[in-house]
């Protein structure tokens, strides 16, 4: 059973990943954490679930995705376009970042509910068998799809940070944007690719969340609130904390569900919270990330 | 000095309550005292002026002036979608009887409010129905959460609210059980509700081991699952599991595998759709292979909403709704026709539903406009005609007493099909 | 006035209250806290829970809730207020998230999601609810004009450049998260009788998030801009209550449209609509100087 459950639990722990490195993408340049990511997974979900409607015969899944992406980056630079940029020329505090993501979260949840809503459009199955048992275990094949194009997609991003040359000039705009835009790194081309990267997360696990769990608006929303505290947990702008705690996060609730029960669970699970930021406030990674406001 | 200040803050203002507590309940009964001895001298001479001038006036006001009743429906908001079918079903329905003639030749106007599923709007709204629009009767809405908050307002107002909400705490006090005297429900409770589907499956598919998986945080599952939980156990039946989650979960694949080791033979869902949806194909997924029951959330789409394959799924249904034959067959297809769905909305039955009592009463009310003269009729409903059967309502509990419900399930190509019928 | 309108007033009232409290965390000391409306839950809850199973009027047991309020609020501020904004944030969702949990775990008690209903009727609650926004105002204002208050505006939330004036900044975030977390469990109390009944879905982030962006609307470093856009923008529903566009419910456009409002807000003018401007006598003074010499202007420009 133990072992059931693991596997449960790292399956959800890989959409906790997903979400929560958009986060800390954004978070490692910007410095805010963007909530309007739940928004954009919440709309990329809709655009998925119309975009695999619309033909007959359904397009292949990974078109499907793919497409996703693809508006979920439409989708961020809009936000960024429309929210952040003046906020960014203007130099106003951070906590106008903070509220503005907040706002756009709410916005796209509410326009959603507006014309689609609150109830859940279910997603055609993409598999003809939904699971498959090895031995006594049962895996679900969708989580082994999400896992996969999980770890891929993770993987990549780790590559491209710290091997490409836009990786380096990201790292280094995270470290100080200031000194960095002396030694001729546009800075304003680096937060579009910063973007372009969240919303291609978004996009991924729009598809993904809808998939397993139904198209609704307050999908994202609700999933983004556990990708916050894996980015957190994990050290904000670190991305192999944000994953490793992301994965922390699903196989400990899976746990404390199972034995203990969903709704003492959440209580728990605040305590180990402040516990941890008590004891080791720098997160699993250890980087302190000044507050500079 | 600012903890100082913070606790001399705390005092002051809370202060003021602590005064004012004795007070208001001496002065109030002094007041009642005078009011009595007013009282009994202005309703002889009222009555006799009233005698005179309804003689006069009597041909010439009554159709002039309509009765105005309002309705209180979740128009937006997360019930939105059963919100705007009763809504549909309120308004229809007083359409029908201004065009036979309406309520003994006074014509019915209804004025409907978003209640949003949410409390303060729901009193908001109450409110300015009474208040501003001075409505003589309210129809409610069919959830719970707004219509806990006018439990004693309509008693302290006398405005009868007719309504479908289904728990019991909204028509009875749940600490003595007696019926508060202005809510009265017009479909079977959700205690009833559960009796049935739980009396269906011991009875009839003879099962005995239940399990429930239930959102804790959503009072329309709680008042289920608790009842059907009581009734298995009253009738010689077992529960093995008893699962929760609540809104804030995505996930219930650990509370599925716990059920799975449980083996249960059944397994009762009592959430809205989205979550019992969710709820099917986790269990599924985890290799639960036995009967589903369902509350009558399970209606179409349920489904389009599952991956997994539709089989042994039982619920609870108030209507038989596409069956010509059945009574309520012309005002669903009329829905499904005027807000151009898909599906037939038990919903739009429950707003007609709800008017039809309130008009029974109405009818036979010497004023028709007199709140604390409607409730004692409402309270003596019986046999009155509904858009499917007929309804009577128990004077101790203001809901039906004789009202069973339909089972359900879903045939080859995916539509409802209702199997039996269970008495209350 | 009928009771619909008294109804209202004190449910603006109670909102104003909780923006208030905002504004003195997040307009002043710069503390980010989506789990406000946990501490109203916390007030409501533990008043009528306590008073009706311990049989104790319930003006004490509400000072016992604010008591319990303040407790809370420093066991979770003393760890994080000393972290970055973030964690604070996350906190304060995950604490807002803890006490609904709780609500439904002691359900003997709260009678979790069905409610708890039956709550006293209180004759003068306008009354109380005017006397406490008034007194509640009135610290806040003071808190403003105080040495620390001008310092938190000058220096726009810079905590590192106010420590360096010797603040002690951390103590007085504590204080301040304190302070307004009491202001919220006595604002739930207030609503609790109000509402005579409650339900763990009344405090939810939404409501928390709801009183942020009303914050923010008026102005972080305006008191009255809080109080205005408050009052004004919970105000609006009730008015277009009946007005209907492509045959919608304005009601539903309700969010989109202060999302929008915001959006251009913070865009176009991100000191919020007041700025930094108070709305008070010597404002109304300025005004009317300002008047009187465009007039005179206007005269002189004629001859």
């Amino acid at each position: 059973m133990a072992l059931q459950l693991t596997i449960n639990g790292i399956s959800i722990g890989a959409i906790y990943a997903l979400i929560a490195v958009g986060f800390a993408v954004v978070f490692n340049i910007m410095r805010f954490s963007n909530f309007a990511h739940g928004g954009m997974i919440s709309a990329c979900a809709f655009i998925s679930f119309f975009f695999q409607r619309a033909f007959d015969p359904p397009p292949p899944f990974f078109v499907t995705v793919l497409f996703s992406a693809v508006c979920g980056m439409g989708i961020a630079l809009l936000i960024d376009t429309l929210g952040y940029r003046r906020i960014r020329l203007k130099n106003s505090p951070k906590i106008y970042y903070f509220l503005m993501s907040l706002t756009f979260a709410i916005l796209i949840e509410q326009i959603l509910t507006v014309f689609f809503g609150t109830d859940i459009y279910g997603f055609p199955s993409v598999f003809k068998s939904q699971t498959f048992e090895i031995g006594s275990m049962i895996f679900k094949t969708m989580n082994i799809v999400i896992l996969a194009v999980s770890v891929v997609i993770l993987v990549a991003l780790v590559w491209m940070i710290n091997k490409t040359k836009i990786g380096l000039a990201i790292r280094a705009v995270a470290i100080n944007a200031d000194t960095s835009r002396l030694m001729g790194i546009n800075s304003s081309v680096i937060v579009t690719v910063i973007f372009i990267i969240a919303g291609v997360l978004a996009g991924v696990s729009g598809v993904f969340l809808g998939v397993q769990y139904g198209v609704f608006p307050s999908v994202g929303p609700s999933m983004m609130l556990k990708g916050f505290i894996a980015s957190i947990i994990g050290g904000l702008g670190s991305l192999s904390g944000a994953i490793f705690a992301a994965l922390a996060l699903g196989l400990i609730e899976m746990f404390l569900t199972f034995f203990i029960g969903a709704t003492e669970a959440t209580v728990i699970l605040f305590g180990i919270m402040l516990a941890f930021l008590f004891i080791r406030p720098q997160g699993i990674m250890g980087i302190i990330v000044e507050d500079k406001a | 000095m600012k903890k100082l200040l913070l606790v001399l803050l705390v005092l002051i203002v809370v202060l003021p309550l602590a005064a004012c507590q004795g007070e208001p309940a001496e002065v109030a009964e002094e007041v009642e005292e005078v009011a009595e001895e007013v009282g009994e001298e202005a309703e002889e001479v009222a009555e006799e002026v009233a005698e005179e001038v309804e003689e006069v006036v009597e041909e010439e006001v009554e159709d002039l002036e309509p009765i105005v009743i309002g309705s209180i429906q979740d128009l937006s908001g997360p019930a939105s979608i059963p919100g705007q079918a009763n809504a549909w079903g309120a308004e229809y329905a007083v359409q029908v009887i201004n065009e036979n003639g309406g309520i003994n030749g006074r014509m019915l106007e209804i004025i409907t409010l978003d209640c949003k599923n949410d409390l303060n709007e729901g009193i908001n709204a109450y409110r300015k129905l009474v208040d501003e629009h001075e409505v003589t009767a309210i129809i409610g809405p069919p959830l719970s959460n707004p219509a806990s908050g006018w439990v004693e307002l309509s008693e302290e107002d006398q405005v009868p609210i007719v309504g479908h909400f289904m728990d019991e705490v909204c028509t009875t006090d749940p600490d003595t059980g007696e019926a508060y005297p202005y809510m009265f429900l017009a479909e079977p409770s959700c205690s009833s509700q559960s009796f049935a589907i739980a009396k269906f499956a011991m009875e009839e598919l003879g099962l005995t081991k239940f399990a429930t998986l239930y959102n804790t945080g959503n009072a329309f599952a709680v008042a289920h699952a608790k009842p059907f939980m009581e009734y298995v156990v009253d009738n010689g039946g077992e529960v093995v599991g008893e699962e929760t989650f609540t809104w804030a979960d995505t996930d219930y694949s650990a509370q599925a595998l716990k059920i799975v080791q449980a083996a249960p033979e059944a397994v009762f869902l009592s959430d809205y759709v989205n979550q019992a949806a969710l709820a099917y194909d986790f269990l599924r997924d985890a290799g639960y292979e036995g009967v589903i029951l369902g509350a009558n959330t399970l209606a179409l789409p349920f489904p389009d909403l599952v991956k997994n394959e539709v089989y042994d799924l039982y619920y609870l249904q108030n209507y038989d709704m596409l069956n010509p034959e059945a009574g309520g067959y012309e005002l669903f297809t009329t829905h499904m026709e005027d807000v151009g769905t898909d599906y037939p909305k038990s919903n739009a039955g429950f707003g007609w539903d709800a008017v039809q009592v309130l008009v029974a009463a109405m009818r036979k009310a010497e004023d028709p406009t007199n709140g604390p003269e409607l409730r004692d009729l409402l309270e003596q409903t019986d046999g009155v005609e509904l858009a499917e059967r007929t309804i009577t309502i128990d004077p101790a509990t203001h809901r039906p007493s004789n009202m069973g419900m339909y089972i359900a399930d879903y045939d080859e190509n995916m539509q409802i099909r209702i199997l039996t019928y269970i008495e209350p | 006035m009928s009771a619909y309108q008294t109804g209202l007033i004190v449910q603006i009232s109670i909102t104003i209250m909780t923006v208030v409290a905002v504004f003195a965390m997040t307009g002043l000391a710069g503390m980010f806290s989506l789990g406000q409306a946990a501490y109203m839950a916390v007030g409501a809850y533990v008043t009528f829970v306590l008073s009706r199973f311990l049989d104790i009027p319930y003006p004490i047991t509400g000072i016992i809730s604010i008591l319990i309020s303040i407790l809370l609020s420093w066991i979770i501020a003393v760890p994080t207020l000393k972290l970055r904004r973030d964690y604070f944030a996350l906190i304060t969702v995950g604490f807002s998230q803890m006490i609904l949990a709780l609500v439904l775990l002691f359900e003997d008690f709260t009678r979790g999601s069905i409610g708890f209903s039956k709550i006293p009727r209180m004759d003068n609650l306008l009354l109380v609810s005017l006397v406490g926004l008034a007194l509640i105002i009135f610290w806040i204002r003071n808190l403003k004009y105080s040495r620390f208050g001008r310092m938190c505006i000058a220096l726009k939330n810079d905590e590192i450049a106010a420590r360096s004036f010797g603040i002690d900044v951390y103590h007085l975030k504590i204080k301040i998260y304190v302070l307004a977390s009491a202001i919220a469990s006595f604002a739930g109390i207030l609503m609790a009788l109000r509402n005579r009944v409650i339900t763990p879905d009344s405090f939810g982030w939404a409501q928390s998030a709801e009183m942020q962006i009303f914050l923010f609307f008026g102005g972080t470093n305006s008191l009255t801009g809080a109080i205005l856009s408050a009052g004004g923008l919970k105000l609006l529903p009730e008015f277009v209550r009946d007005v209907t566009l492509f045959g919608v419910s304005m009601q539903e456009y309700r969010t989109i449209i202060y999302a929008i409002l915001i959006i251009i807000v913070i865009n176009f003018r991100p000191q919020g609509i007041l700025g930094e401007k108070e709305i008070n006598f010597k404002w109304l003074k300025n005004l009317y100087r300002r008047f009187k010499q465009s007039i005179l202007k206007k005269n002189e420009s004629y001859d």
